[in-house]
Protein backbone atom coordinates (compact mmCIF):
# COMPACT_ATOMS: atom_id res chain seq x y z
CA UNK A 1 0.00 0.00 0.00
CA UNK A 2 1.23 3.66 -0.83
CA UNK A 3 0.99 6.90 0.45
CA UNK A 4 -1.54 8.94 -0.98
CA UNK A 5 -0.03 12.01 -2.78
CA UNK A 6 -0.72 14.78 -2.02
CA UNK A 7 -1.83 16.27 -5.57
CA UNK A 8 -4.81 13.68 -5.38
CA UNK A 9 -5.58 14.12 -1.88
CA UNK A 10 -6.79 17.32 -1.68
CA UNK A 11 -9.57 16.57 -4.44
CA UNK A 12 -10.68 13.03 -3.03
CA UNK A 13 -11.02 14.69 0.47
CA UNK A 14 -13.21 17.08 -1.16
CA UNK A 15 -15.62 14.75 -3.22
CA UNK A 16 -15.38 12.86 0.44
CA UNK A 17 -16.47 15.97 1.85
CA UNK A 18 -19.01 16.71 -0.42
CA UNK A 19 -21.54 13.55 -0.03
CA UNK A 20 -20.20 13.54 4.06
CA UNK A 21 -20.94 16.77 5.50
CA UNK A 22 -25.03 16.93 4.24
CA UNK A 23 -25.42 13.42 5.60
CA UNK A 24 -23.70 14.77 9.16
CA UNK A 25 -26.15 17.78 8.55
CA UNK A 26 -28.86 15.69 8.23
CA UNK A 27 -28.09 13.83 10.92
CA UNK A 28 -27.34 16.84 13.34
CA UNK A 29 -30.03 18.53 12.87
CA UNK A 30 -32.42 15.78 12.58
CA UNK A 31 -35.03 16.46 15.34
CA UNK A 32 -34.12 13.55 17.83
CA UNK A 33 -36.11 14.22 20.58
CA UNK A 34 -39.41 14.97 18.74
CA UNK A 35 -38.49 12.33 16.31
CA UNK A 36 -41.32 9.84 17.19
CA UNK A 37 -43.89 12.66 17.24
CA UNK A 38 -42.74 13.53 13.95
CA UNK A 39 -43.38 10.17 12.20
CA UNK A 40 -46.62 9.62 14.06
CA UNK A 41 -48.29 12.50 12.23
CA UNK A 42 -51.29 12.01 10.01
CA UNK A 43 -49.40 13.26 6.96
CA UNK A 44 -46.37 11.28 7.40
CA UNK A 45 -47.87 7.97 8.10
CA UNK A 46 -49.97 8.32 5.04
CA UNK A 47 -46.84 8.97 3.10
CA UNK A 48 -44.87 6.14 4.49
CA UNK A 49 -47.60 3.49 3.95
CA UNK A 50 -48.25 4.80 0.64
CA UNK A 51 -44.15 4.58 -0.32
CA UNK A 52 -43.97 1.96 0.82
CA UNK A 53 -47.53 0.08 -1.31
CA UNK A 54 -46.10 1.83 -4.49
CA UNK A 55 -42.41 1.15 -4.52
CA UNK A 56 -43.52 -2.47 -3.61
CA UNK A 57 -45.70 -2.95 -6.36
CA UNK A 58 -43.40 -1.15 -8.40
CA UNK A 59 -40.86 -3.52 -7.64
CA UNK A 60 -43.19 -6.57 -8.10
CA UNK A 61 -43.85 -5.73 -11.44
CA UNK A 62 -40.33 -4.94 -12.32
CA UNK A 63 -39.86 -8.22 -11.15
CA UNK A 64 -42.75 -10.14 -12.99
CA UNK A 65 -41.74 -8.22 -16.12
CA UNK A 66 -38.43 -7.09 -15.84
CA UNK A 67 -37.31 -11.20 -15.68
CA UNK A 68 -38.63 -12.54 -18.36
CA UNK A 69 -37.29 -9.54 -20.79
CA UNK A 70 -33.81 -9.78 -19.17
CA UNK A 71 -33.51 -13.60 -19.77
CA UNK A 72 -34.90 -12.96 -23.55
CA UNK A 73 -31.77 -9.89 -24.07
CA UNK A 74 -29.27 -12.63 -22.44
CA UNK A 75 -29.98 -15.91 -24.31
CA UNK A 76 -31.85 -15.15 -27.09
CA UNK A 77 -31.10 -13.12 -30.70
CA UNK A 78 -34.19 -11.19 -32.02
CA UNK A 79 -34.31 -8.12 -34.45
CA UNK A 80 -34.34 -4.99 -32.54
CA UNK A 81 -32.63 -6.81 -29.66
CA UNK A 82 -30.53 -3.33 -29.71
CA UNK A 83 -33.52 -0.99 -29.18
CA UNK A 84 -35.15 -2.59 -26.59
CA UNK A 85 -32.19 -2.83 -24.73
CA UNK A 86 -31.18 1.00 -25.05
CA UNK A 87 -35.24 1.87 -24.47
CA UNK A 88 -35.32 -0.23 -21.53
CA UNK A 89 -31.93 1.51 -19.90
CA UNK A 90 -32.87 4.98 -20.91
CA UNK A 91 -34.43 5.86 -18.42
CA UNK A 92 -31.60 5.37 -16.24
CA UNK A 93 -30.16 8.60 -17.91
CA UNK A 94 -33.31 10.15 -18.97
CA UNK A 95 -34.81 12.87 -16.36
CA UNK A 96 -37.32 11.62 -14.39
CA UNK A 97 -39.61 14.68 -15.19
CA UNK A 98 -39.45 13.89 -18.65
CA UNK A 99 -39.79 10.27 -17.81
CA UNK A 100 -43.26 12.08 -16.21
CA UNK A 101 -44.25 14.19 -19.15
CA UNK A 102 -43.79 11.12 -21.77
CA UNK A 103 -46.29 9.23 -19.11
CA UNK A 104 -48.93 11.89 -19.30
CA UNK A 105 -48.44 12.05 -23.10
CA UNK A 106 -49.19 8.41 -23.33
CA UNK A 107 -51.25 7.43 -20.46
CA UNK A 108 -52.92 10.89 -19.72
CA UNK A 109 -56.55 11.74 -20.69
CA UNK A 110 -56.22 12.52 -24.22
CA UNK A 111 -53.12 10.84 -24.34
CA UNK A 112 -51.94 8.44 -27.10
CA UNK A 113 -53.43 5.29 -25.33
CA UNK A 114 -55.05 7.03 -22.56
CA UNK A 115 -57.96 7.92 -24.46
CA UNK A 116 -58.67 3.67 -24.93
CA UNK A 117 -57.73 3.15 -21.36
CA UNK A 118 -60.35 5.72 -19.77
CA UNK A 119 -62.83 4.19 -22.39
CA UNK A 120 -62.22 0.26 -21.06
CA UNK A 121 -62.30 2.96 -17.14
CA UNK A 122 -58.97 2.76 -16.15
CA UNK A 123 -57.34 6.09 -15.12
CA UNK A 124 -53.50 6.46 -14.38
CA UNK A 125 -52.84 9.88 -13.94
CA UNK A 126 -52.92 11.50 -10.80
CA UNK A 127 -53.74 8.28 -8.80
CA UNK A 128 -51.87 5.63 -6.90
CA UNK A 129 -51.78 3.23 -9.80
CA UNK A 130 -50.25 6.01 -11.90
CA UNK A 131 -47.92 6.80 -8.93
CA UNK A 132 -46.81 2.86 -9.34
CA UNK A 133 -46.47 2.82 -13.31
CA UNK A 134 -44.03 6.46 -13.06
CA UNK A 135 -42.17 4.47 -10.05
CA UNK A 136 -41.59 1.78 -12.15
CA UNK A 137 -40.79 3.48 -15.37
CA UNK A 138 -37.98 4.83 -13.81
CA UNK A 139 -37.08 1.64 -11.53
CA UNK A 140 -37.31 -1.00 -14.25
CA UNK A 141 -34.00 -0.84 -15.63
CA UNK A 142 -32.41 -1.02 -12.59
CA UNK A 143 -33.89 -4.77 -12.19
CA UNK A 144 -33.17 -5.65 -15.83
CA UNK A 145 -29.43 -4.64 -16.28
CA UNK A 146 -28.88 -6.30 -13.40
CA UNK A 147 -31.14 -9.22 -14.38
CA UNK A 148 -29.26 -9.76 -17.08
CA UNK A 149 -25.87 -9.76 -16.49
CA UNK A 150 -26.85 -11.99 -14.12
CA UNK A 151 -28.36 -14.88 -16.76
CA UNK A 152 -24.91 -14.17 -18.74
CA UNK A 153 -22.65 -15.24 -16.12
CA UNK A 154 -24.47 -18.60 -16.08
CA UNK A 155 -22.85 -21.08 -18.21
CA UNK A 156 -24.96 -21.81 -21.36
CA UNK A 157 -23.65 -25.74 -21.40
CA UNK A 158 -25.17 -26.02 -17.73
CA UNK A 159 -28.88 -24.97 -18.89
CA UNK A 160 -28.02 -27.56 -21.83
CA UNK A 161 -26.61 -30.35 -19.75
CA UNK A 162 -30.17 -29.89 -17.95
CA UNK A 163 -31.92 -30.94 -21.01
CA UNK A 164 -29.93 -33.59 -21.91
CA UNK A 165 -30.35 -34.98 -18.47
CA UNK A 166 -34.07 -34.82 -19.23
CA UNK A 167 -35.69 -31.68 -17.86
CA UNK A 168 -38.32 -29.67 -19.62
CA UNK A 169 -37.53 -25.84 -20.68
CA UNK A 170 -39.91 -25.29 -17.11
CA UNK A 171 -38.11 -27.15 -15.09
CA UNK A 172 -34.40 -26.36 -15.92
CA UNK A 173 -36.15 -22.59 -15.52
CA UNK A 174 -37.02 -23.47 -12.01
CA UNK A 175 -34.44 -25.60 -11.10
CA UNK A 176 -31.15 -24.28 -12.41
CA UNK A 177 -31.33 -21.02 -14.35
CA UNK A 178 -33.31 -18.74 -11.73
CA UNK A 179 -31.26 -20.35 -8.46
CA UNK A 180 -27.70 -19.70 -10.13
CA UNK A 181 -29.34 -16.06 -11.05
CA UNK A 182 -30.44 -15.89 -7.68
CA UNK A 183 -28.09 -13.52 -6.05
CA UNK A 184 -28.13 -11.24 -9.50
CA UNK A 185 -31.95 -11.02 -9.04
CA UNK A 186 -32.03 -10.18 -5.56
CA UNK A 187 -29.34 -7.71 -5.86
CA UNK A 188 -31.42 -6.16 -8.80
CA UNK A 189 -35.01 -6.26 -6.61
CA UNK A 190 -33.29 -4.46 -4.13
CA UNK A 191 -31.85 -1.79 -6.38
CA UNK A 192 -34.89 -1.45 -8.37
CA UNK A 193 -36.74 -1.22 -4.75
CA UNK A 194 -34.12 1.67 -3.43
CA UNK A 195 -35.05 3.54 -6.86
CA UNK A 196 -38.66 3.35 -6.74
CA UNK A 197 -39.06 4.34 -3.19
CA UNK A 198 -37.20 7.37 -3.45
CA UNK A 199 -38.87 8.58 -7.01
CA UNK A 200 -40.13 11.93 -7.33
CA UNK A 201 -39.41 13.63 -10.75
CA UNK A 202 -41.60 11.00 -12.41
CA UNK A 203 -44.62 10.58 -9.84
CA UNK A 204 -45.04 14.13 -9.08
CA UNK A 205 -45.41 14.79 -12.84
CA UNK A 206 -47.23 12.33 -13.51
CA UNK A 207 -49.20 11.38 -10.95
CA UNK A 208 -49.73 14.64 -8.65
CA UNK A 209 -49.01 14.96 -4.91
CA UNK A 210 -52.33 14.04 -3.48
CA UNK A 211 -52.19 13.19 0.46
CA UNK A 212 -53.04 9.64 0.57
CA UNK A 213 -52.97 8.98 -2.84
CA UNK A 214 -50.00 10.02 -4.88
CA UNK A 215 -48.17 11.38 -2.38
CA UNK A 216 -45.00 9.02 -1.76
CA UNK A 217 -42.47 10.17 0.57
CA UNK A 218 -40.02 12.25 -1.40
CA UNK A 219 -42.70 14.12 -1.94
CA UNK A 220 -43.69 14.85 1.30
CA UNK A 221 -40.49 15.85 2.33
CA UNK A 222 -40.23 18.78 -0.40
CA UNK A 223 -43.82 19.86 0.61
CA UNK A 224 -43.07 20.09 4.19
CA UNK A 225 -39.93 21.44 4.05
CA UNK A 226 -41.55 24.83 3.47
CA UNK A 227 -43.91 25.25 6.30
CA UNK A 228 -42.86 22.20 8.51
CA UNK A 229 -38.93 22.05 8.33
CA UNK A 230 -38.72 19.62 11.53
CA UNK A 231 -41.21 17.14 9.41
CA UNK A 232 -39.10 17.34 6.26
CA UNK A 233 -35.75 16.25 7.78
CA UNK A 234 -37.65 13.29 9.94
CA UNK A 235 -39.12 12.04 6.44
CA UNK A 236 -35.41 12.43 5.29
CA UNK A 237 -33.99 10.69 8.23
CA UNK A 238 -36.20 7.80 7.06
CA UNK A 239 -35.28 7.55 3.47
CA UNK A 240 -31.84 8.01 4.20
CA UNK A 241 -32.21 5.02 7.16
CA UNK A 242 -33.40 2.73 4.28
CA UNK A 243 -31.01 3.87 1.72
CA UNK A 244 -28.37 2.70 4.28
CA UNK A 245 -29.57 -0.35 4.80
CA UNK A 246 -30.40 -1.51 0.95
CA UNK A 247 -26.63 -0.23 0.55
CA UNK A 248 -25.98 -2.77 3.63
CA UNK A 249 -27.98 -6.05 1.87
CA UNK A 250 -25.99 -5.61 -0.47
CA UNK A 251 -22.64 -4.89 -0.11
CA UNK A 252 -21.25 -8.41 -0.41
CA UNK A 253 -21.94 -7.27 -4.28
CA UNK A 254 -20.66 -3.79 -4.60
CA UNK A 255 -18.72 -3.03 -1.94
CA UNK A 256 -16.86 -6.20 -2.54
CA UNK A 257 -17.03 -6.69 1.65
CA UNK B 1 -28.91 -50.56 -30.12
CA UNK B 2 -27.90 -47.26 -31.49
CA UNK B 3 -28.02 -46.58 -35.59
CA UNK B 4 -27.15 -43.29 -37.07
CA UNK B 5 -26.34 -41.75 -39.94
CA UNK B 6 -24.95 -38.60 -38.91
CA UNK B 7 -24.68 -35.72 -41.40
CA UNK B 8 -24.79 -32.11 -40.03
CA UNK B 9 -22.59 -28.44 -40.31
CA UNK B 10 -21.24 -26.74 -37.16
CA UNK B 11 -18.95 -23.59 -38.21
CA UNK B 12 -15.89 -25.15 -39.85
CA UNK B 13 -17.02 -28.62 -39.01
CA UNK B 14 -18.78 -30.99 -41.60
CA UNK B 15 -20.11 -33.67 -39.65
CA UNK B 16 -20.69 -37.61 -41.75
CA UNK B 17 -20.84 -40.14 -39.88
CA UNK B 18 -22.30 -43.85 -39.33
CA UNK B 19 -22.47 -45.62 -36.15
CA UNK B 20 -23.55 -48.46 -35.33
CA UNK B 21 -23.78 -49.75 -31.44
CA UNK B 22 -25.03 -52.74 -29.69
CA UNK B 23 -26.79 -53.17 -26.22
CA UNK B 24 -23.68 -53.93 -24.41
CA UNK B 25 -21.18 -52.82 -26.72
CA UNK B 26 -19.27 -49.89 -26.12
CA UNK B 27 -17.70 -47.79 -29.09
CA UNK B 28 -14.72 -45.79 -28.35
CA UNK B 29 -14.26 -42.35 -30.51
CA UNK B 30 -10.97 -41.58 -31.30
CA UNK B 31 -8.78 -38.55 -32.80
CA UNK B 32 -7.87 -35.04 -32.58
CA UNK B 33 -9.12 -31.74 -31.22
CA UNK B 34 -11.46 -30.27 -34.27
CA UNK B 35 -12.69 -33.75 -35.23
CA UNK B 36 -16.16 -33.76 -34.15
CA UNK B 37 -16.19 -36.16 -31.82
CA UNK B 38 -17.92 -34.06 -28.97
CA UNK B 39 -20.23 -32.60 -31.84
CA UNK B 40 -21.21 -36.55 -32.33
CA UNK B 41 -22.42 -36.80 -28.41
CA UNK B 42 -24.27 -33.16 -28.46
CA UNK B 43 -26.26 -34.42 -31.63
CA UNK B 44 -27.05 -38.06 -30.44
CA UNK B 45 -27.99 -36.64 -26.67
CA UNK B 46 -30.43 -34.02 -28.99
CA UNK B 47 -28.41 -30.40 -27.55
CA UNK B 48 -27.64 -30.45 -31.69
CA UNK B 49 -30.21 -31.53 -35.00
CA UNK B 50 -29.05 -33.01 -37.73
CA UNK B 51 -29.39 -31.24 -41.49
CA UNK B 52 -29.65 -34.70 -42.72
CA UNK B 53 -29.69 -38.16 -41.64
CA UNK B 54 -31.21 -40.32 -38.77
CA UNK B 55 -30.29 -41.12 -35.54
CA UNK B 56 -32.56 -44.42 -34.09
CA UNK B 57 -32.02 -45.90 -30.57
CA UNK B 58 -33.42 -49.35 -30.07
CA UNK B 59 -36.36 -48.92 -32.64
CA UNK B 60 -37.05 -45.35 -31.98
CA UNK B 61 -36.54 -42.69 -34.53
CA UNK B 62 -35.08 -39.55 -32.27
CA UNK B 63 -33.78 -37.49 -35.42
CA UNK B 64 -35.00 -37.48 -39.13
CA UNK B 65 -35.05 -34.23 -40.49
CA UNK B 66 -36.49 -35.93 -43.81
CA UNK B 67 -39.13 -37.58 -42.13
CA UNK B 68 -39.98 -34.41 -39.65
CA UNK B 69 -38.91 -36.60 -36.76
CA UNK B 70 -36.87 -34.41 -33.57
CA UNK B 71 -37.16 -35.69 -30.71
CA UNK B 72 -36.12 -32.97 -27.65
CA UNK B 73 -33.09 -33.85 -25.09
CA UNK B 74 -35.25 -34.24 -22.23
CA UNK B 75 -37.54 -36.69 -24.23
CA UNK B 76 -34.53 -39.05 -25.09
CA UNK B 77 -33.34 -41.93 -22.48
CA UNK B 78 -30.02 -40.57 -23.14
CA UNK B 79 -27.02 -39.99 -20.54
CA UNK B 80 -24.09 -37.81 -20.79
CA UNK B 81 -21.18 -37.41 -18.74
CA UNK B 82 -19.63 -34.32 -20.07
CA UNK B 83 -16.44 -32.42 -20.58
CA UNK B 84 -15.58 -30.96 -17.45
CA UNK B 85 -18.44 -32.28 -15.85
CA UNK B 86 -20.88 -29.53 -15.79
CA UNK B 87 -22.30 -30.70 -12.51
CA UNK B 88 -24.96 -28.10 -11.30
CA UNK B 89 -22.97 -25.90 -8.57
CA UNK B 90 -25.46 -24.89 -6.09
CA UNK B 91 -26.88 -28.28 -5.77
CA UNK B 92 -25.30 -30.77 -3.05
CA UNK B 93 -23.71 -34.27 -5.02
CA UNK B 94 -26.95 -35.83 -4.16
CA UNK B 95 -29.14 -33.83 -5.77
CA UNK B 96 -27.34 -33.79 -9.10
CA UNK B 97 -27.52 -37.38 -9.02
CA UNK B 98 -31.12 -36.91 -8.44
CA UNK B 99 -31.32 -34.29 -11.07
CA UNK B 100 -32.60 -36.37 -13.94
CA UNK B 101 -35.27 -38.15 -12.17
CA UNK B 102 -36.62 -35.34 -10.63
CA UNK B 103 -37.53 -33.61 -14.12
CA UNK B 104 -38.90 -37.14 -15.50
CA UNK B 105 -41.45 -36.79 -12.66
CA UNK B 106 -40.40 -38.95 -9.60
CA UNK B 107 -41.13 -37.97 -6.02
CA UNK B 108 -38.32 -36.10 -4.31
CA UNK B 109 -38.12 -38.70 -1.61
CA UNK B 110 -37.86 -41.35 -4.15
CA UNK B 111 -35.27 -39.75 -6.30
CA UNK B 112 -33.22 -38.95 -3.52
CA UNK B 113 -33.15 -42.52 -2.09
CA UNK B 114 -32.57 -44.06 -6.31
CA UNK B 115 -30.17 -41.49 -6.19
CA UNK B 116 -27.94 -41.94 -3.26
CA UNK B 117 -27.72 -45.77 -4.34
CA UNK B 118 -26.83 -44.49 -7.47
CA UNK B 119 -23.82 -42.91 -5.74
CA UNK B 120 -22.91 -45.59 -3.69
CA UNK B 121 -22.34 -47.83 -6.62
CA UNK B 122 -20.21 -45.75 -8.16
CA UNK B 123 -18.26 -45.19 -4.58
CA UNK B 124 -19.58 -41.55 -4.28
CA UNK B 125 -21.29 -41.70 -1.13
CA UNK B 126 -19.53 -40.24 0.86
CA UNK B 127 -20.06 -36.65 -0.44
CA UNK B 128 -23.32 -36.56 -0.83
CA UNK B 129 -24.30 -33.60 0.85
CA UNK B 130 -21.29 -31.82 -0.60
CA UNK B 131 -21.09 -29.27 -3.43
CA UNK B 132 -19.62 -29.78 -6.69
CA UNK B 133 -17.18 -27.07 -6.04
CA UNK B 134 -15.12 -28.24 -3.29
CA UNK B 135 -15.25 -32.01 -4.64
CA UNK B 136 -11.50 -33.02 -6.81
CA UNK B 137 -11.72 -34.01 -10.15
CA UNK B 138 -12.04 -37.73 -9.62
CA UNK B 139 -14.70 -36.92 -6.76
CA UNK B 140 -17.01 -34.91 -9.37
CA UNK B 141 -16.79 -36.99 -12.11
CA UNK B 142 -17.83 -39.92 -10.34
CA UNK B 143 -21.21 -38.04 -9.40
CA UNK B 144 -21.55 -36.77 -13.01
CA UNK B 145 -21.21 -40.43 -13.52
CA UNK B 146 -24.00 -41.22 -11.80
CA UNK B 147 -26.05 -38.49 -12.84
CA UNK B 148 -25.91 -39.81 -15.79
CA UNK B 149 -26.74 -43.72 -15.09
CA UNK B 150 -29.12 -43.05 -12.61
CA UNK B 151 -32.30 -43.42 -15.22
CA UNK B 152 -30.97 -46.31 -16.48
CA UNK B 153 -30.71 -44.83 -20.12
CA UNK B 154 -30.43 -46.90 -23.30
CA UNK B 155 -27.31 -44.35 -24.57
CA UNK B 156 -24.56 -43.63 -22.45
CA UNK B 157 -22.58 -40.73 -23.69
CA UNK B 158 -19.17 -40.53 -22.31
CA UNK B 159 -17.17 -37.49 -23.09
CA UNK B 160 -13.50 -37.29 -22.19
CA UNK B 161 -14.09 -38.62 -19.00
CA UNK B 162 -10.22 -39.26 -17.77
CA UNK B 163 -9.18 -35.71 -18.99
CA UNK B 164 -7.89 -33.19 -17.15
CA UNK B 165 -6.84 -36.16 -13.67
CA UNK B 166 -4.05 -36.61 -12.23
CA UNK B 167 -2.44 -39.55 -13.15
CA UNK B 168 -3.47 -42.00 -9.47
CA UNK B 169 -6.55 -40.74 -9.41
CA UNK B 170 -7.09 -41.41 -13.52
CA UNK B 171 -6.25 -44.98 -13.26
CA UNK B 172 -8.53 -45.26 -10.08
CA UNK B 173 -11.61 -43.93 -12.08
CA UNK B 174 -10.49 -45.74 -14.97
CA UNK B 175 -11.07 -48.94 -13.29
CA UNK B 176 -14.29 -47.81 -11.55
CA UNK B 177 -15.45 -46.58 -15.01
CA UNK B 178 -14.68 -50.27 -16.65
CA UNK B 179 -16.81 -51.86 -13.67
CA UNK B 180 -19.80 -49.70 -14.56
CA UNK B 181 -19.42 -49.92 -18.19
CA UNK B 182 -19.34 -54.16 -17.80
CA UNK B 183 -22.51 -53.64 -16.10
CA UNK B 184 -24.33 -50.96 -18.10
CA UNK B 185 -26.97 -52.68 -20.22
CA UNK B 186 -27.15 -50.11 -23.62
CA UNK B 187 -25.65 -48.54 -25.80
CA UNK B 188 -22.17 -46.82 -24.83
CA UNK B 189 -20.01 -44.34 -27.16
CA UNK B 190 -16.95 -42.91 -25.29
CA UNK B 191 -15.25 -40.08 -27.04
CA UNK B 192 -11.32 -40.18 -25.96
CA UNK B 193 -8.02 -38.93 -27.43
CA UNK B 194 -6.06 -41.41 -25.45
CA UNK B 195 -5.87 -45.09 -27.28
CA UNK B 196 -4.81 -46.22 -24.13
CA UNK B 197 -8.38 -45.67 -22.60
CA UNK B 198 -9.71 -46.79 -25.83
CA UNK B 199 -8.29 -50.19 -25.38
CA UNK B 200 -9.03 -50.53 -21.63
CA UNK B 201 -12.61 -49.65 -21.81
CA UNK B 202 -14.60 -50.05 -24.90
CA UNK B 203 -15.22 -53.00 -26.65
CA UNK B 204 -14.51 -51.35 -30.35
CA UNK B 205 -13.07 -48.08 -31.42
CA UNK B 206 -13.74 -45.71 -34.15
CA UNK B 207 -10.93 -43.21 -35.30
CA UNK B 208 -12.26 -40.05 -36.88
CA UNK B 209 -10.97 -36.62 -37.97
CA UNK B 210 -12.61 -33.31 -39.79
CA UNK B 211 -15.86 -34.92 -39.84
CA UNK B 212 -15.34 -38.31 -40.87
CA UNK B 213 -14.42 -42.01 -40.19
CA UNK B 214 -10.92 -43.26 -40.44
CA UNK B 215 -10.78 -46.54 -42.32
Amino acid sequence: MRRAPLLFLAPALGAAALFGVPLVALVLRAPWAELGHQLESPTARDALVLSLVCSLSATAISFALGVPLAWLLARTDFTGQRLVRALVTLPMVLPPVVGGVALLLAFGRRGLVGEWLAALGVTLPFTTAGAVVAETFVALPFLVVSAEAGFRQIDPRLEEAAAVLGARPGFALRRVTLPLAAPALRAGAALCWARALGEFGATITFAGSFPGRTQTLPLAVYLALEHDPDAAIALSLVLLIVSVAALVALRDRWLGA
Amino acid sequence: MLEAALALRLGALELRLELAVGSGEVLALVGPNGAGKTTTLRVLAGALQLTAGRIELDGKVLDEPAGGVLVPAEERSVGMVFQDRLLFPHLSALDNAAFGLEARGQPRAEARRRAREALERVGAADWADVRPGTLSGGQAQRVALARALVVEPRLLLLDEPLAAMDAGARLELRAELGRQLREFKGAALLVTHDPDDARALATRSLRIAGGRAES
